[in-house]
Order: C-alpha cells, then structure tokens, then sequence
C-alpha cells in the first residue's frame, strides 16, 4: 500500500445488521479505507464492470463476500470473478455465517483467497477483521492498478 | 432122568438143575436116589453109574468114619438136619472137598431119604460167579429167561419171560412148546436177519431145529393176548459132563424198540445205492417218516442233516413233533389222514434248529414200501425268502410312505392314462381320495388355456386329450413342467383363490424303449405365487419409500442451508447489535450491561442449538450404511479424537477385543467418541476409567457393546430421557453442552437396527449399552 492512499473495499452484503457492523469495524481500521457495499451478486457485477449506476467507480483492492445472497449467490458471483481475467487478480475473502464444510471447499475450489466464519461475538468479528486488515494491507502485497494489463484502471 | 422130587415144584426142579450146587438124594441104604447135573459134572459119574453106587463109595476113606456117624445119628432121628464137610472122590480119583448140609425125609417116623446139597471149597469162586450169572438171568426185568431139559420141556421160564409173553410160569413149565410161537410169521429183520430161518417150528423141537447152535435170531412171538412182539432169542446147548445134551438155555430179549430203528435202518439199506447218492444230491432236505412208527424220521438224506444240524442217527430217533412247536401227534394224525385219502399236503411252519425257530414249508406225500405205508416229502428253509419278503414289505412301506407324504401331488399312470398311483397331496388337490381314480382316466381337464379342473366336471374324451396334450412332447424320456391355474372342485372352495399347479410330467421307459407308463408331479406353488406378489408390492412400496427418503434428505439439505444462513444472521444482528450498542452507549449501568449479556447469551446459545440440529439432521444421511467397521480401528480414531480431553482429564480408557460390525466406521467412531466423551464429562472426584466390552448375542444376530465408567453415575428415572435431543440433567454452567450427543448416538445405533440403553454401573458409574448387527466369525 501506498502511503496516504485509501483502500478500496467492495462489501457485497445483503444483512443491513452486517453492514452496520462492518461499516463500524471498518472506521476503527489504522488503514484508511473507502468502503462500497451492494446487496446482491448482479448489483456486485456491475459495480466490478462499472456498468449501470456504477459507471466510473474504482476498482476494489479487495472484495468482502457472504455467500447467501439474493438474486445472484455468492458462489455463483465468486465463480464469474474468478473466470473473469479482468477481475480474477482481486482477492475475494469469503465471509460468511455458513460453517458448512460443502460451503468451505466449492468456495475454495472456485478460487477464492480465503474463508472466514463470521464469528457471532461483536467483539470477535471485530478481532477478525483487524487481522484481515493487518495480514491484506500490511503484511502482503496486492497487485497495483497500475500494472500494465490494467490500463483500464486509473 | 431120576426125578425124586416128584411133584415138587417144576420151578424147584430147574433150580436144582441149574444150580451150582451139588444135590444128591439118598436112601437109608446109602443108595443114590437122584444126582443133580452139577453132581454128576463134578464127580464125574453117569447116571447109570450113579445107580450102581452107595454114597459112602464116593466119599473119601478119612472122612468116612465121621460120615458114618452122622449118618447113623440122622438115620436113627436123633437129628433131621446137620452140617457137614466131607470130601468126595470122583471118578477119576480127583478129591473133591465140599461143604454142606443134610436132612432127613421121614413118613410116619419112617426114614425116607436124606437130602445133601454141597458146595465145592475148591473152586469156590468160579461157581459162586456162576450162581450169580443164573440168578442175574434169572431175575434180570429186561431178559427173558428160558430152560428146557435135553428133551425140550420147559424146567424154567422167569418172571421178565412171563411178563414179556403174558404166560405164567405154571402154565408154560412142563410143556414141550411155546404155546403160541408164531413160527409162521417168523421175519428176517434189519441186517442179521437170514431167509428161511423161518421154517415152521410151532415148538421147541422146530424153534431148536432151527438154531442148534448159539444163535441170535429176531423172531415174532404171540403173546397170550394174541398181539405180536419181536424178541431177540439166543438159544445155548447145555452140556453134560460128557458133552451129551443136558438141555438148553433161552435167552428172549424184547426187540421192539430195536425193531423199529432197525426198520428205518432197513428201510435206507433198502433204498439202494443209487437211489441214495441221488437223493443225497438234492439239496433241499428230503424225508421219509412213518406214520406207525410215532411219525419217526425213517430216512432223511445229508440236505435234512444239514438243515437240522444232526447226524442220520438222532434224526431218526425224531419225528416233526420235536421240530415243531405248532404241532402234536395229533395234527399228524389229522395230515396222515388227508395224505391217505390222496391229498398232497403242503404248509408253511417254524421248525426249531438249535435255538432258533426257522421258517420252512414242508411238503408230504403218501408213499408205499411193500406192505408199509410212509410219509415223503421236502423240507424247505424259507428263512431267505421270508426274510427277503419282510425286507421288501419294509421297502414297499418306506416308499409309499415317501409317495404319500411327499409334499407334492404324485400321480402315475399306464401308457394308456389310467391312473396306477395317487398319493395324498394329489387327492387333498383334486378334492378326491385314491379309490375314486385309481384306474380311472386322468384324473384332469383342461377348461381354459391356462386352468385346469378336477375331472368330475369333464367328459372322458376331454380327460383322454388332456392327457395326450401333457404327455405329447414328452415321448422320448424328456419331462416337462407346465404352470396352470386349478378350479377347485369344492362350491364351498370356489370363492377361495385359485391354485397355482406346477406340473412335471416323466415318461418311464422300458430297456427296450417301451413305454411303461408316465409320472404326473403336482406342485401347488400358490404360496409361491402369492409371496411372489407381495414381494412385487414390497418392492413397489420400497421404491416409493425410498423416493420420499431421498425427497426428504433433499428438505434436509434445504434445511440445513437455511439453517446455516437464514437462521445465522438475525442471531448475529441480535448479537452484534446489542454489543455495538453497549460499546456506543458506554458506560452503562450494571443492570442494562446484564440484560444486554442475556441477549448475547441468548443468541450464542441458540446458534449452538441450531448447530446442533444440524449435527443430529446430517447423521447418516449421506453415508454407506453396509462398510464392514473393524471396530478396534473405530475406537483407537475416537481415542485420537478425544485426545486433548482424556490427556486433561487424566483417564483411562481401555478395550477387550472388539469384533468387526456390518455400519459405517465414521458413525461408530463418532458413537465411541460421544459415548467416550460423555464418561470422561460425567467424571468424579476420581480420574475417569472407561472400558469398552462387546459380546455376541447370537439370538438376535448382534453384538452387544458396553461402555462402562466410574464417573457420577445415572439414576434410573432418567436412563431413557438421556436420549432425547436437547435434553440435559445438570446445570448448564456445571456441565457445558447441548444436550445432543447421545441422541446422536440412539440415532446412529437405531440406523443400524441396533439399540442403546443406560444403566448404572454395578459398582457405581453409568453403563451404556448399545447393540450392532454383525457375525460371529470376525471377519477380521
């Protein structure tokens, strides 16, 4: 990450009480952070394509996925990502309610960079997400929008 | 001869005769009156010599004196009787010492005559066994006694004599004949008897002419009765000192007995050689026995003494009565009867051999041999063929009875159809019993393409084509089934269900390739029919079932989805929420901070619960349910499982042998770690010790597990709730969980068609007790 640079999030999140508490956990991050949420997986499409209303936004260094979603599943949305060349580079973390090992191994077998089991405790949920942002934002280092392929991205 | 004793007893006469003694008679002169025989033999003098001389010209000179004298003193009646030893001179000068007694015959005082008897001293001994050969003649009961003096009057005839020929000694002594000798029917008999010994010699003359010398000769006497006896009669010369005749001796022995062996003897000699060998030949025991001789065997040939174990000789002292204990004399007679009015006779009887009675038929016929009339025939030993019979009754009996109980319908029949044989399952089939179709038509028509009916309801000509239709394609040795339905010929059965026929029809054939006849086996395979049906239904049923099986694990899996995120996130909203709302409000007062603890509480709790749901719902639904489980390996996997607890905990838990189960290893791991587990939560003050048994219950084809602990132990009033989802006997905070693994462990026993129970240790703890379907043989 770039100093003084804001992370892009991508939420795609059809619980408002999940949002809420995301939204909250996210302003307590050290790392300043811009964070987009949709509702659905065909709202999740477009805002990646730009398309529709989300014509001219950024592109998300990181997209946070629950998996139960209307209109478009999660799985079926992190099957199109990771088919997508334009979006395959995007790390996707799983995040859901499901503790379902069926749940765990089609979401890895689609590609997805990681998995997290919401945890039910405020507090735990919090402590997870601060080490997402710790070991995505700190510890690793996500490809640059500025990467020659990407000439889209500005 | 000089007879003194005139009148005496003839009987006397024969005595002095014969006697051993010597016995003189004397005047009172000293003159010899009469001499008996042995007198006269020992000293020597004729009887004209004797005539001649006075006693005291025999007496030896040193004895004179004293013979003298007494002499004198019994001629002067100064005695009657006295002893004396005196010594004769005989003839030839030989002195003869004897000893004896005197007496006196007086008549009116007037001496008549004395009498002497002597006895030698020398040769005692050879006449004392003399003496005793006469008077065991004489008194013998079994010979006949007879003496004659040289002229051939009878001087003697003994007691065995008289009672033999029915005369009395008085009537007989002093004649010159046998009254009644049956010269004429005199008979050569058996081997010594002689042709033309039978001259006529009506007396003693002809019966002496006949044997002058010793002699044993079978001869027929008439007793006084007029009845006929055979005697052997031996006849001796008796000699005088000169070898002049002094008379004879007759010896009659009843020949009887000996007779009639002898007849039977004669009867074989008579057969001839040839005859004999030829008969001998035969193996079947031949017999000839008479009907006047007490039914005795006369002859039996080697087959007879082979059959009865005896030789010729005891055989033919036997006769049938001493064979046969279902005969007498009696019945023979009755045969003897039959046979002499020409009947051939013929019967079945047991004849005794040794111990055992062996079953023979005898035959007989009458046969004539000269003037006798005999009794011929076979013996024959059936023992083989009543055996053989006895044995094929037994068979007869064993196969029918293996026809008759057979559980199908037997019906046999001729090439022609006609019923030979119908057992019981086909009379019970055809509503009728064997009488009524035996040698009947088939007892079946054909009344649709594919039913039968009993053959009360149809014509001849429809039985003789049904039978041509089930015996056309069988002709050559092949059978063939055919499946019918049966109308019952019963009204009262005809609302029943059909009967299912299988019939089997067999040709039996000849060597010769003939037809013997055909083989009809009915089976009533309607049980088969109906289990048959039942069986599609099941099958139908379990599709159906199995549909709705799939179609509800299917609901399952959309439960369980829901569940694990439709159900989630308001749990989590409440939750989270009520946390973010405390963190923002901050600083709230202990009674708020507490009711919002309980909606957190509140909302973990039931997440586990949800989860636990989950848990119970998923048990088994996607599994193999027939994996063979080595359940040692289940148990060592729950172990690896349950690690970090029983490292914790400190316990120990131990196994026997564990058998290998027909379930699935990840249910019966999962049953051992819950049930495991469970002992090790459950704990005392004590470490917990666990032991796993298992043995097999062979009535219900399962293994009986048990998981034994030495923990808090259960009381009986909650050892079936224990099972029940969510259920839970101690506070929450005590013992932590949701109350799910042990139904989760009926579940996966009762997937199994096992059972659990639990009930306390005997010596405190729980036992749970579950059951497995497996073998007896580990199929390790």
């Amino acid at each position: 990450m770039k100093g003084g640079e804001r992370v892009k999030v991508l939420l795609v999140e059809d619980s408002p009480s999940d949002v809420l508490i995301t939204q909250e956990v996210l302003r307590g991050w050290k790392i300043a952070n811009e964070l987009d949420v949709v509702h659905d997986g065909k709202e999740a499409l477009l805002f990646l394509r730009r398309e529709g209303r989300f014509e001219g936004v950024s592109r998300p260094d990181i997209i946070f996925l629950d998996l139960n979603l209307p209109l478009l599943g999660g799985q079926e949305l992190l099957d199109i990502i990771k088919q997508d060349p334009q979006l395959r580079e995007i790390p996707v973390i799983v995040l859901t309610s499901s503790a379902a090992q069926a749940d765990v191994h089609a979401a890895y077998l689609s590609h997805a960079n990681c998995y997290l089991v919401k945890p039910l405790d405020f507090d735990d949920f919090r402590e997870a997400l601060g080490k997402l942002e710790s070991f995505w934002f700190e510890l690793v280092k996500l490809p640059s929008e500025t990467n020659p392929g990407e000439d889209t991205w500005r | 001869m000089n007879s003194v004793a005139s009148g005496a007893d003839p009987l006397t006469d024969g005595l002095f005769e014969t006697g051993r003694a010597l016995i003189q008679s004397v005047d009172p002169d000293g003159r010899f009156l009469y001499t008996n025989r042995r007198w006269r033999a020992v000293l020597g003098y004729s009887v004209d010599e004797i005539k001649q001389l006075r006693v005291f010209d025999v007496l030896h000179p040193d004895c004179l004196p004293h013979c003298y004298d007494l002499f004198e003193r019994l001629m002067s009646g100064a005695e009657d009787h006295a002893t004396a030893e005196v010594t004769f001179v005989a003839r030839n000068g030989h002195r003869v010492p004897c000893t004896g007694s005197v007496a006196v015959n007086r008549e009116d005082d007037r001496l008549l005559s004395t009498q002497g008897v002597f006895v030698e001293l020398s040769g005692t001994q050879s006449a004392g066994l003399q003496t005793d050969i006469f008077e065991m003649l004489y008194s013998h009961p079994g010979l006949g006694f007879v003496m004659t003096d040289a002229d051939g009057t009878i001087e003697l005839f003994n007691r065995c004599a008289q009672e033999t020929l029915g005369y009395s000694g008085l009537e007989i002594i002093g004649q010159r004949r046998f009254p009644s000798l049956d010269a004429g029917s005199i008979q050569s008999a058996a081997v010594t008897a002689q042709e033309g010994s039978g001259s006529p010699a009506l007396d003693m003359d002809g019966l002496l002419q006949a044997t002058s010398e010793h002699r044993n000769t079978d001869r027929f006497f008439h007793r006084k009765d007029g009845s006929k006896v055979p005697l052997v009669t031996s006849i001796s010369r008796l000699s005088g000192d000169g070898d002049e005749l002094a008379g004879y001796a007759v010896i009659l022995r009843d020949a009887s007995q000996r007779y009639a062996a002898e007849q039977r003897a004669g009867f074989y000699m008579q057969l001839g050689t040839l005859f004999r060998d030829l008969v001998n030949m035969v193996d079947d025991p031949v017999y000839v026995l008479d009907p006047q001789d007490n039914y005795r065997f006369t002859y039996v040939n080697d087959a007879t003494c082979r059959h009865y174990r005896m030789d010729r000789e005891k055989l033919t002292e036997l006769s049938p009565v001493d064979f046969d204990p279902n005969t007498d004399v009696t019945a023979l007679d009755r045969i003897w009867q039959r046979l002499k009015a020409g009947e051939r006779v013929s019967l079945e009887t047991l004849h005794r051999r040794d111990e055992a009675l062996v079953p023979v038929i005898v035959t007989g016929s009458l046969i004539e041999n000269g003037e006798r009339r005999l009794i011929a025939g076979f013996i024959h030993d059936i023992t083989e063929r009543v055996e053989a019979e006895v044995e094929r009754r037994q068979q007869d009996a064993f196969n029918l009875a293996v026809i008759e109980n057979a559980g199908a319908a037997v019906i046999a029949t001729d090439p022609e159809g006609r019923v030979q044989l119908f057992n019981h399952e086909a009379g019970r089939l055809l509503g009728c019993t064997a009488p009524q179709v035996i040698n009947g038509l088939f007892p079946l028509v054909r009344t649709a393409p594919d039913r039968l009916a009993p053959a009360s309801v149809g014509s001849e000509q429809e039985r003789t084509a049904f039978f041509h239709e089930l015996t056309a394609p069988i002709q050559h040795g092949h059978s063939q089934t055919s499946e019918w339905k049966l109308t019952r010929a019963a009204p009262e059965l005809a609302d029943r269900e059909d009967i299912y026929l299988l019939l089997d029809v067999s040709v039996a054939l000849h060597d010769n390739g003939a037809i013997v006849g055909y083989l009809v086996l009915g089976q009533d395979i309607s049980l088969l029919k109906r289990t048959q049906r039942e069986l599609a239904e099941q099958v139908k049923l379990e599709r159906t079932s199995r549909q709705e099986l799939e179609r509800s694990n299917a609901e399952l899996e959309q439960f369980a989805y829901v569940a694990s995120h439709d159900l989630q996130e308001p749990l989590r909203a409440v939750g989270s929420c009520v946390q973010l709302l405390v963190q923002r409000l901050g600083g709230l007062d202990e009674r708020s901070a507490q009711l919002a603890q309980h909606a957190v509480d509140g909302a973990t709790r039931m997440r586990g619960l949800i989860e636990a749901l989950l848990a119970f719902s998923r048990v088994g639904s996607r599994e193999n349910m027939q994996e063979i489980v080595n359940c040692n390996e289940a148990f060592e996997r729950a172990l690896a499982g349950l690690a970090v607890s029983i490292e914790e905990s400190g316990a120990t838990v131990t196994r026997s042998d564990l058998p290998v189960v027909l379930a699935n290893a990840k249910l019966v791991q999962q049953l051992f770690q819950n049930l495991i587990g469970n002992a090790i939560k459950f704990r005392g003050e004590r470490p917990p010790e666990v032991r796993v048994d298992a043995v097999w219950r062979g009535a219900e084809g399962l293994w009986e597990f048990t998981v034994a602990d030495n923990g808090i132990g259960l009381e009986a009033e909650f050892a079936e709730r224990i099972f029940g989802m969510f259920q839970r006997l101690h506070p929450r905070d005590t013992y932590p969980g949701m109350g799910i693994g042990l139904a989760i462990c009926r579940k996966i026993v009762t997937l199994f068609g096992g059972s659990i129970r639990a009930r306390s240790g005997a010596a405190g703890g729980a036992v749970f007790v579950f059951t497995l379907p497996g073998t007896k043989e580990n199929l390790k």
